[in-house]
């Protein structure tokens, strides 16, 4: 920014000085270096990324190694859409260092120092590094305890944490908003950042939160991982724009049937997790735009929340496969969306149609040819509820930038209600009833009847989106 | 000729502000009160009104002309043309056709209003890429929005009852939800543009509207931002050129326009016949008086003519009358206006008077009732502190009524409450918990015990005595679980 401007000044003051005499003359050069420095000026609004917890940390690196390698890739040779694109997306979720590195706008959080000194290791391995001072952590976890991460961590440490993150915002030349990434699971993940993103929405009103969370596992990870679920979509409900989800269990499934291995490790998951992120976060624009969209995350909260109430948004990417058989694979848009729509990858809003709780769509396009994809289906007036008006059900971006070393790639991002949450809400009723793990909570702070409004809060969202499924039925029916 | 050219210049005037297609065959045919110009000039006055009050021309385009003609005669009402009076255009839009060119020329008639349309026209949709289809959505497409309601519930009250309000508030939510979005890019945009001309004020000798200046302007610095602004930024330039080129046309030939209007007005008083009715037509057109509104360029004479200085004298005289006459009017009113505001004054003091007397009453009364709580209070205590005394220093009572229970489910057990009260009998407010109950137990124990063993050494020393003064006596010690045995209450007999 600094740079062009200086250039413009100098440029400016050379030919004033030069052509002091010639009265009004523009210089044809001049306006076309002013409108290609306007060309790289548009590269976006950037986004500060919060890497809270050991999931928050393994994913928030793999998405921004992945992320800095689609954008580096094949610096040589770029032609100017492609250096459109590397641009936007650096700006987005790098700056660049005095030495010239890529430094990510980026905090990362832990109460550990083990997940976090990983994550700043893999990430001097790929190329990129986090800044000094954007490493916070501690010696002691939270113990999957999301009173402590919320009430003690957060307390503590919450004005430490904001310090980091109001240095990084003070880096950013245009701030789009923050990408908080954490689980649902843990005690870190879970309550130091739905306590971050309050804190956020405290100091930056203007901004936009978009969170994204792990679903944990239905199996169980954690014995009290309904409670620190619930009290954290609870408080994230209220503070954040959009919540993205992913579910463990559906990675899981992923992994196995389609990227061929037998027994997933969390490696495995988080990489899919960031390769759907990457998806979604890389530049793209609308087909009638022909620029990228500057505002990442207000586009995104703009086209899929429009509502308060609706916040949920699910990702779903494909294709999802094995390194060693892209070569070999076949990329058709048809089959790409239908791998969407149909199969074990559709979104919940179609896996069942007494379900059909979907509020509204983003579908991103990535690859060759968009224009011949047909998203007809995906665009019906009667997948969305009758006061979405029709045009504005999904929303379409396109980018004809191959993405991850697919020819092809689509990522569907659903406003829907998780899968899990009503089991998760269940369990979490089942066992305050008989008062399990209680004490553990309320002796950092946090009492029942904290626990009885979240609850309240996750009942009345279940009954919204249950209450769109029915007024979608007898919409059809009439 | 030049009249031709004067009145073409005020059409293309009013042309390039955007109000519309407007020839000057049809402010002739206006002159002779043909009423197939009616419609245009209604819209043509409808679109200068929305300039004027800074509103878009497209959004508000598709209302009826009915309603058009409703708007114009409420603005050009408020805007101090009697338009709306008895005398003015009649209710319904098909006659009239002179009066509206009145009209017309009312809105031109002072430099700075036909200036403020020359900075307005066309000037609303430029320099921001807002995305207005929601605010279309809420202006223009009311029957859109409402036909999906319709279809689905057909009869409106049941609608309302089943679901159509719900229906409602979520449309109106998602629109508050786009308007909070779209608010918040432009304040993040705003914000955007503080920080480069910060910016670039810190890195060059400043910001400047001038173009001589050695530095980067405003306008340098928004074109080297946005390419989309800068053509848009030519277009509006070339737009307000000629603009600003059919005003300068249009104020050159301006005072030939003004001498034909005159010309006209002559013309609707010669038609009314009567002077006092057209007197009030001069008034209802608002044409002023100083000079046919030509900015005081054109003198009365030159405008109405020497052939009828007859006329205007007429409604001098006349005008001077009515003058005096309202002024009579008004003095009456002032008089009795300060009559009314006596008596209300002296009401008002009487009444002051009476609420302040009642007020004092009422504080007494408070104060008597305060002090008979107190006794109560301080009587109720004491029956307690008896009552307590008579049971023990410290009495713990079950309080059912206070136990919580969970209105959500059916599984929290009904908890119980436990008061404790001092030995002076006053309640200790807080809850008596498990712990604390058993550490007031456990003293009593404590003190139980330390009366136990002074009761023993005492004994013992009387025991020592009596052994002491008879000396054939033998003593036998007690065992040494006697303490423990006594302290459980068992005695020695069951051992």
């Amino acid at each position: 920014m600094f740079l062009w401007i200086r250039h413009c000044v100098a440029e400016k003051r050379g030919t004033r000085n030069e052509e002091r005499g010639t009265r009004n003359e523009v210089d044809p050069r001049s306006l076309r270096t002013r409108v290609e420095i306007f060309r790289l000026n548009r590269a976006g609004m950037s986004v500060v990324t919060l890497q809270v917890g050991q999931c928050g940390s393994q994913v928030g690196s793999e998405l921004l190694t992945q992320l800095w390698k689609d954008a580096c890739g094949s610096v040589l040779g770029l032609g100017s859409k492609d250096r459109e694109y590397r641009e936007t997306s650096l700006e987005r979720f790098f700056s660049v260092s005095s030495r010239g590195e890529s430094v990510a706008r980026a905090v990362l959080v832990d109460m550990e120092p083990k997940a976090v000194r990983a994550s700043v290791a893999s990430a001097r391995r790929a190329g990129w590094s986090y800044h000094s001072h954007s490493v916070f952590h501690q010696q002691r976890g939270s113990g999957n305890n999301w009173a402590y991460g919320y009430g003690v961590a957060g307390t503590r440490w919450g004005k430490d944490v904001m310090a980091i993150v109001r240095m990084q915002v003070e880096q950013c030349d245009r701030l789009a908003g923050f990408l908080p990434i954490l689980s649902l699971a843990g005690g870190t993940g879970s309550g130091l950042g739905s306590r971050l993103t309050q804190l956020l929405r405290d100091e930056y009103p203007k901004a936009f939160i978009v969170n994204h969370v792990t679903w944990p596992f239905n199996s169980g990870e954690v014995i009290v991982q309904s409670y620190n679920a619930m009290l954290s979509l609870a408080a994230l409900h209220d503070a954040a724009d959009a919540v993205l989800f992913h579910e463990n269990d559906g990675l899981h499934d992923a992994c196995r049937q389609h990227l061929g291995l037998a027994r997933p490790a969390l490696r495995d998951l988080n990489r899919l997790i960031a390769q759907h992120l990457a998806t979604v976060m890389q530049p793209a624009r609308p087909p009638t735009l022909p620029f990228y969209s500057c505002d990442p995350l207000g586009d995104l909260a703009g086209s899929l929340v429009p509502s308060p109430e609706f916040r949920l948004v699910s990702v779903q990417a494909v294709p999802e496969l094995a390194e060693d058989i892209r070569d070999f694979t076949c990329y058709l848009w048809t089959s790409l969306l239908r791998d969407l729509t149909t199969g074990s990858r559709r979104c919940n809003s179609m896996k069942s149609p007494s379900h059909p709780s979907c509020v509204s769509r983003l579908l991103i396009l990535r690859g060759k040819d968009t224009d011949s994809a047909e998203y007809a289906k995906l665009a019906a007036p009667s997948s969305f509820p009758a006061w979405v008006p029709p045009e504005r059900g999904l929303t379409v971006w396109t980018c004809s930038r191959p993405l991850g070393g697919h020819e092809k790639s689509v990522a569907l991002l659903t406003n829907e209600l998780p899968a899990s949450l009503d089991d998760s809400l269940r369990r979490a009723w089942d066992m305050f009833g008989a008062r399990a793990y209680i004490h553990q909570y309320i002796e950092h702070g946090v009492t029942e009847d904290d626990f009885l409004s979240s609850f309240s809060v996750l009942e009345q969202v279940l009954s919204s989106y249950r209450h769109l499924a029915t007024s979608l039925i007898c919409d059809w029916i009439s | 000729m030049e009249l031709r050219a004067s009145v073409g210049a005020l059409c293309s005037c009013i042309e390039t502000f955007g109000a519309g297609r407007l020839s000057p065959e049809i402010l002739r045919l206006a002159k002779h009160d043909r009423s197939e110009t009616i419609p245009t000039l209604w819209i043509v006055l409808y679109r200068l009104l929305l300039l004027q009050s800074q509103r878009e021309v497209r959004e508000t385009e598709q209302c009826s002309l009915e309603t058009k003609v409703e708007c114009v005669k409420v603005a050009l009402l408020a805007d101090g043309c009697g338009l709306g009076g008895p005398p003015g255009i009649p209710a319904q839009s098909s006659c009239g056709a002179r009066l509206m060119l009145f009209a017309v020329a009312w809105l031109f008639r002072r430099r700075e209003r036909s200036t403020r349309l020359l900075h307005l026209g066309g000037s609303t949709k430029i320099h921001h890429e807002i995305d207005t289809t929601t605010e279309q959505f809420i202006c223009g497409e009311r029957e859109a929005w409402l036909k999906p309601l319709r279809t689905q519930f057909p009869d409106a009250d049941k609608a309302v009852a089943s679901g159509g309000t719900l229906w409602i508030i979520h449309r109106l939510q998602w629109l508050a939800r786009r308007l909070d979005v779209q608010r918040r890019s432009i304040l993040a945009a705003k914000e955007e543009t503080r920080r480069l001309e910060h910016k670039v004020h810190l890195h060059t000798q400043g910001v400047s509207l001038h173009s001589h200046a050695v530095h980067l302007t405003l306008h340098d610095l928004w074109l080297l931002r946005d390419q989309l602004c800068l053509y848009q930024w030519l277009s509006d330039m070339e737009e307000q050129n000629k603009r600003l080129k059919a005003y300068v046309a249009w104020q050159e030939v301006e005072p030939v326009f003004w001498q034909w209007m005159g010309s006209i007005l002559n013309l609707e008083l010669s038609r009314k016949g009567s002077n006092k009715r057209a007197e009030h037509h001069f008034e209802m057109v608002g044409i002023p008086e100083h000079g046919g509104g030509a900015h005081g360029h054109i003198r009365r004479g030159h405008l109405f003519g020497e052939d009828r200085s007859d006329n205007s004298n007429v409604r001098s005289n006349g005008l001077m009358a009515d003058i005096s006459e309202v002024r009579q009017e008004l003095c009456q009113l002032k008089t009795q206006l300060e009559r009314l505001v006596d008596t209300r004054r002296t009401i008002f003091k009487r009444k002051m008077l009476e609420l302040r007397q009642a007020a004092e009453v009422r504080s007494d009364v408070t104060m008597e009732l305060h002090s008979l709580d107190d006794d109560s209070e301080r009587t109720v205590r004491q029956i307690r502190t008896l009552r307590r005394y008579s049971k023990g220093p410290i009495q713990l009572c079950l309080d059912m009524s206070r136990g919580r229970t969970s209105k959500l489910a059916g599984w929290r057990e009904r908890v119980s409450v436990v008061e404790k009260y001092t030995h002076e009998g006053k309640p200790i407010t807080g809850v008596l918990e498990a712990s604390e109950t058993i550490a007031v137990l456990s003293g009593q124990v404590r003190r139980l015990q330390q009366l136990l063993r002074c009761r023993q050494d005492k004994w013992r020393r009387q025991l020592e005595g009596k052994i002491a003064e008879s000396r054939h006596l033998v003593c036998i010690p007690p065992h040494k679980g006697f303490s423990v045995s006594l302290i459980r209450g068992e005695t020695s007999d069951e051992r």
